[in-house]
């Protein structure tokens, strides 16, 4: 039983004043990884057979190697900025919700340097 | 988390049968009853309807049901002409207005009504829309101004200003829309959802109102605005043929202005 009136339900907590920035990245984010996306789908389609070292080799070239690393942190990026939207639209138990945010983010993370790591390793390792 | 089965006490069971008294000229109607007074389950009844003597909306069908055949079935209702909004509901899985929604459109199948989705229900179909209605309300649905207009003059407005309020000024507030959305049903205690959006637009691009900067910041919000992901189900459903999807892209729009893009 509540005597709050039905205004200030509405109301709530008010505006946070955010969440365009959200919204733009996970735009423009979205318009980086066609081209990226592109470029990496017909570069590993252009090997004639798609083995570890022909991919290694490809990846060896400087600018395969930045494009493709581009990809990686964008869509790392860009599927940490869908998922915060999924959480918050399903997941409406607060902790599990602060969790499984907190864990996106950290699986973000880990995803670009792996990326970095693993092609920076192959440019110059 | 999101519910995606009804509670226990909300299923809906099968509920009575009630015969057409007389023509061969009949429509089943399967409507949805439930009252807070008897602990009961929700149920769905049918009513077969003689056509004959019915008028030629869904809504010509409920009042023939509720004059002759069960008083106890409830819903609102009062234009009868599309203008008021008060007979939205759902009706063979499209939210929409009983009283503009003819029966000879489903060809003699079957009319299902349910009360608009996704809302508390009072009883029978009527739904529960006082957060609807407050939401609305937070949004300062009137003109604000600072400026101090002569007494003897109006504030004035080109022919092009007025346009812009065109697909805006002609909203019901009926809720079809509100209750059509996903995200609404998901977040609805937090999402102002289409039809208070549209209406915000509706002040936002009101060449006389003086707080657009202060409207924008109070909707910029994970949730107010940002909810949506232009489902666009409540362009889909509005009765009155309008927008709101395209309403709320263009409050994006703004917000993205108000920060130099």
């Amino acid at each position: 039983m509540s005597f709050q009136s039905d205004m200030a339900k509405a109301k709530g907590l008010g505006s946070a004043k955010h969440g365009f920035g959200h919204w733009w990245m996970q735009r423009m984010s979205a318009v980086l990884l066609i081209p990226t996306g592109l470029y990496l789908l017909f570069g590993l389609a252009s090997l004639e057979v798609i083995s570890a070292a022909n991919v290694q080799a490809w990846l060896s070239h400087p600018i395969q190697a930045g494009i493709t690393l581009l990809f990686v942190v964008t869509g790392s990026y860009h599927g940490a900025l869908g998922i915060q939207v999924v959480l918050e639209d399903y997941v409406h138990h607060h902790a599990l919700n602060l969790t499984l945010q907190y864990l996106t983010k950290i699986l973000m993370i880990v995803m670009i340097m792996a990326g970095v790591f693993a092609i920076f390793t192959l440019l110059f390792g | 988390m999101a519910e995606f089965r009804l509670p226990k006490n909300s299923r809906i069971k099968k509920g009575q049968h009630f015969a057409a008294s007389g023509g061969g000229n009949t429509t089943t109607f399967k409507v949805y009853r439930w009252s807070p007074d008897d602990g009961e389950n929700p149920r769905t009844d049918t009513y077969e309807v003689d056509l004959d003597q019915c008028g030629p909306m869904v809504l010509d069908a409920l009042i023939k049901i509720k004059d002759e055949m069960d008083a106890t079935l409830t819903f609102r209702r009062s234009c009868r002409e599309g203008i008021c909004g008060s007979c939205a509901m759902n009706i063979n899985g499209t939210n929409t207005l009983a009283c503009t929604t003819s029966i000879k459109q489903f060809k003699g199948k079957q009319i299902s009504v349910y009360p608009l989705p996704h809302m508390e229900v009072i009883k029978d179909l009527v739904p529960d829309l006082t957060h609807f209605y407050a939401q609305y309300a937070s949004i300062k649905p009137w003109m604000q101004t600072d400026s101090v207009p002569l007494p003897d003059k109006e504030r004035l407005q080109s022919i092009e200003d007025r346009e812009k309020l065109d697909g805006l000024y002609e909203c019901i507030l009926c809720a079809c829309c509100q209750t059509s959305c996903p995200s609404y049903w998901w977040n609805g205690d937090r999402y102002l959802g289409p039809a208070v959006l549209l209406q915000s637009y509706r002040w936002l691009v009101d060449s006389r109102d003086e707080y657009t900067g202060e409207r924008l910041e109070d909707l910029e919000d994970p949730f107010k605005v940002y909810r949506c992901h232009t489902i666009m189900n409540c362009a889909n459903t509005c009765p009155k043929g309008l927008n709101p999807g395209k309403a709320i892209g263009e409050i994006k729009k703004m917000i993205a202005q108000r920060h130099a893009l």
